[in-house]
């Protein structure tokens, strides 16, 4: 992992970064390199008007998301998140998680039940970011272990919320 | 070879010859050329003072090859070398192609071809040659060449769609500046006229496809989020689905000719509901009756019904709530029937736009991003972000897709991704390329095919190959793999397996160059190549198969013999080729006699005991 996200938008490789600022930023730097800019350049200048926006369309989407933020800033770090190979979790969190599961296949057909599992797995995806953002934004190292932890779990619950979001829009 | 040669816009080899670029909107049904002047937009009629070139070319066997109107007219009389919609056959293999009015080659391999009186062509052949004619149209009335154009596409086309428009123009001789996506084209149409900020819908209903796109617009860049739609749907459905109504009430069309007229009956009954309620229909004696408004809107509402769910599957795609869109503009000449616009009307609870004319809001737009983009536009900062419309992938084990560049990601992209050998010391890993939303590689379309070699030695699962996708802001798709360990590398451009391979391309621009004549000559060259090819292997195979039959001194003189033949096989004399064929076919007959009597007498042998005791 080379490519560090952070420069290239010059920010400061910090989770708890502001994301119309990131926005107006990804904005700014594309309006100049895009490669309809350089319509009439030579193929030089054209090839890094194409590997330049790619980066910061790529950079944009990395950053954006939490979880592949954290991942990013772990990476920058040393620390790999290996989600394919590693696949280890806590057991407190995977029984919530088939206790969150069992709840939504029962409260399908009944809208309210499944709004107010949203809520809470919204609610506990916030305290698992600022917990997150605690251990990566601190003044001194902290731990890095707990922090590849939370980003494994967030990236569970990411994953069941967009189960849920299709949930919802089927008993609309 | 002689190619055409462009020079850069705006630098003329020849100083009082103006360029121009323009805006073009390859159109299934209809096709425009647009250009800017003193910054009006100016879509260029014919001499007729029509604007729209009917998408129709015909091919005849002397090789007059007419296109637009008048081919349009000829469509009844000559159907099978009357090419119209070819938009539809553009980057397509045989097997995607279900019914076609035209006859159709090729195999399951490359791009169909359609048989005409003047041979096969490619829809790419056939997109050139209405291109061309737009080029003609504009250099007739501005006086000058046209160098280099902004050429609209769907925005649901894939990439071997986009490739070949890509050829087509540069069949035709023209330098793309960009391929836009048609929606995008119409929105920078009013965008710019208006200059509002906001969320746009573009609902648009060609003859031939249908596309749904969501931008943002919002201190002058343009950004798609979502687009959507069916490359297959469009106007041309809609006229099927009447006469599907007409052949239930009897009407039958037994030939080309016969549907051809009826579908273009529907057509004109279809135009003629937007005014009226009720037409009488007359295509004696294959079909009389009458059409309602009513009838037509039941017949077409269930295309209609697709059209609805692709937009709010673009709504969901792009999370946006139908409140929040701001202007709905409709495109394309089928947006003009009143139920399409009363149900996007109903579904988006807001009247749709359109003030500009349908037909031509793409050209409009194409040709004020072609003026930006040649950088006469000084005032209009505007930028145009857009989206790719269908993942990209590769295959892993099992045939399953490995999605690496979602749909809907914003181009200019690129994405890597790892994979690894499933082998102990396995050497080479063939890389599918395809592009869908399926999970199985055979429901997606097959892009390239290519191989890394060279990985060395290692256990399974050691080593570690970046295949990397990158995507240019027309969409075209480049892909690279890497193997980490060794620094093996292995690049190609994705020539998509439906497209044409350069050498194609460079055939067919030799092609429409050359006069008939040298054309028909490079056919008689190529034709004794193959026959002196096709005699050389065979008697290649014949002398060691059956040594035991050769005379002594035989094999000398017949190698001596192939020799010459290959010697003149790889010149360009096809007249020589033909004689030193004659002569080693002379040279190798009593070889080829004894051969053929020593095998009657081992068939003979093979059966005695069998048969003929």
């Amino acid at each position: 992992m080379a490519r560090n996200y952070f420069e290239l938008f010059e920010l400061p490789a910090r989770f708890d970064i502001d994301l119309k600022d990131l926005a107006a930023r990804h904005r700014e730097r594309i309006r100049v390199w895009h490669p309809d800019r350089y319509a009439q350049g030579s193929s030089e200048e054209r090839r890094r008007a194409v590997t330049t926006s790619a980066d910061l369309n790529d950079g944009l989407k990395v950053l954006r998301n939490p979880v592949s933020r954290a991942r990013h800033l772990l990476a920058l770090r040393g620390i790999s998140t290996d989600e394919d190979t590693d696949t280890s979790m806590d057991a407190d969190f995977l029984m919530q998680q088939m206790a969150w599961r069992e709840r939504l296949e029962e409260g399908v057909g009944r809208p309210e039940e499944v709004t107010a599992l949203a809520a809470l797995v919204a609610q506990s995806r916030d305290a698992k970011e600022s917990a997150l953002a605690g251990l990566l934004d601190g003044e001194q190292t902290t731990d890095l272990d707990r922090a590849r932890e939370l980003v494994r779990e967030l990236q569970f619950l990411e994953r069941f919320a967009r189960e849920l979001d299709c949930a919802t829009g089927e008993v609309l | 070879m002689a190619l055409l040669q462009i020079s850069e816009p705006g630098q003329s080899p020849n100083p009082h010859t103006r360029t121009f670029v323009a805006g073009i909107d390859l159109g299934t049904t209809n096709s425009l050329i647009a250009t800017v002047r003193e910054r009006e937009v100016l879509v260029l009629p014919d001499a007729a003072g029509d604007v729209l070139l009917p998408s129709v070319v015909r091919f005849e066997a002397n090789g007059q090859v007419t296109v637009g109107r008048a081919a349009q007219q000829a469509e009844i009389q000559d159907p099978l070398n009357t090419i119209a919609s070819v938009k539809r056959l553009m980057g397509r293999g045989r097997a995607d192609v279900g019914d076609c009015p035209y006859r159709l080659a090729g195999g399951d391999e490359g791009m169909v071809r359609i048989e005409t009186a003047a041979g096969p062509k490619t829809p790419v052949e056939v997109s050139a040659q209405i291109l061309a004619a737009l080029k003609a149209r504009l250099e007739e009335a501005q006086g000058g060449a046209l160098a280099s154009a902004v050429i609209t596409v769907p925005a649901y086309f894939d990439e071997a769609q986009r490739q070949a428009t890509k050829d087509a123009a540069r069949l035709a001789g023209i330098e793309v500046l960009r391929l836009l996506n048609e929606p995008t084209a119409a929105a920078v149409a009013y965008g710019l006229d208006r200059n509002p900020e906001g969320l746009y819908c573009v609902y648009d209903l060609g003859g031939g496809t249908f596309d749904v796109s969501l931008l943002r617009l919002s201190e002058g860049v343009f950004e798609v989020l979502a687009t959507g739609g069916d490359a297959a749907l469009g106007g041309d459905d809609m006229d099927a689905a009447v006469v599907a109504l007409w052949t239930a009430r009897g009407a039958r069309a037994g030939s080309p000719e016969a549907s051809r007229r009826l579908l273009r009956a529907a057509r004109d009954a279809r135009e003629r509901l937007t005014g009226e309620t009720e037409v009488a229909v007359d295509v004696a004696p294959i079909y009389t009756g009458r059409l309602t408004r009513s009838e037509l809107d039941a017949a077409i509402d269930p295309l209609i019904d697709r059209t609805l769910v692709a937009c709010r599957r673009v709504l969901k795609d792009a999370g946006v709530r139908i409140a929040d869109i701001g202007e709905i503009v409709l495109v394309g000449g089928a947006t003009r029937t009143p139920r399409v616009r009363e149900r996007v009307g109903d579904l988006f609870r807001k009247t749709p736009l359109h003030d500009i004319d349908p037909d031509r809001v793409v050209a409009v737009g194409a040709a004020r991003q072609a003026d930006l983009l040649a950088g006469n536009a000084g005032a209009a900062d505007m930028l145009l972000l857009d989206v790719i419309p269908l993942s990209l992938g590769i295959e892993i084990m099992g045939g399953l897709t490995e999605k690496i560049i979602p749909r809907n990601t914003p181009i200019p992209a690129s994405r890597a991704q790892d994979f690894t050998t499933y082998k102990d010391g396995q050497g080479a890993l063939a890389i599918h390329v395809v592009q869908g939303e399926r999970d199985l590689v055979t429901e997606c379309r097959s892009l390239a095919r290519f191989e890394l070699r060279g990985i060395p030695p290692m256990v399974a699962g050691a080593a570690r190959i970046r295949v990397t996708f990158q995507v240019d802001a027309d969409g075209l798709l480049n892909v690279s793999a890497r193997e980490m360990t060794a620094e093996v590398e292995s690049r190609v451009t994705v020539k998509p397996s439906f497209g044409l391979s350069d050498v194609e391309i460079e055939r067919m621009l030799q092609d429409a160059m050359a006069s008939a004549e040298a054309d028909a000559a490079a056919r008689t060259l190529r034709e004794q190549q193959v026959e002196a090819d096709r005699m050389i292997e065979a008697l290649g195979a014949a002398l060691a198969a059956d040594q035991d039959l050769l005379a002594p001194g035989e094999r000398e003189a017949l190698a001596a013999r192939i020799a010459a033949l290959k010697e003149a096989r790889d010149g360009a004399d096809p007249q020589r080729i033909r004689e030193q064929i004659a002569a080693l076919d002379r040279a190798s007959a009593p070889f080829a006699a004894r051969r053929m009597d020593a095998g009657l007498e081992r068939a003979m042998k093979g059966r005695s005991v069998t048969e003929f005791r």
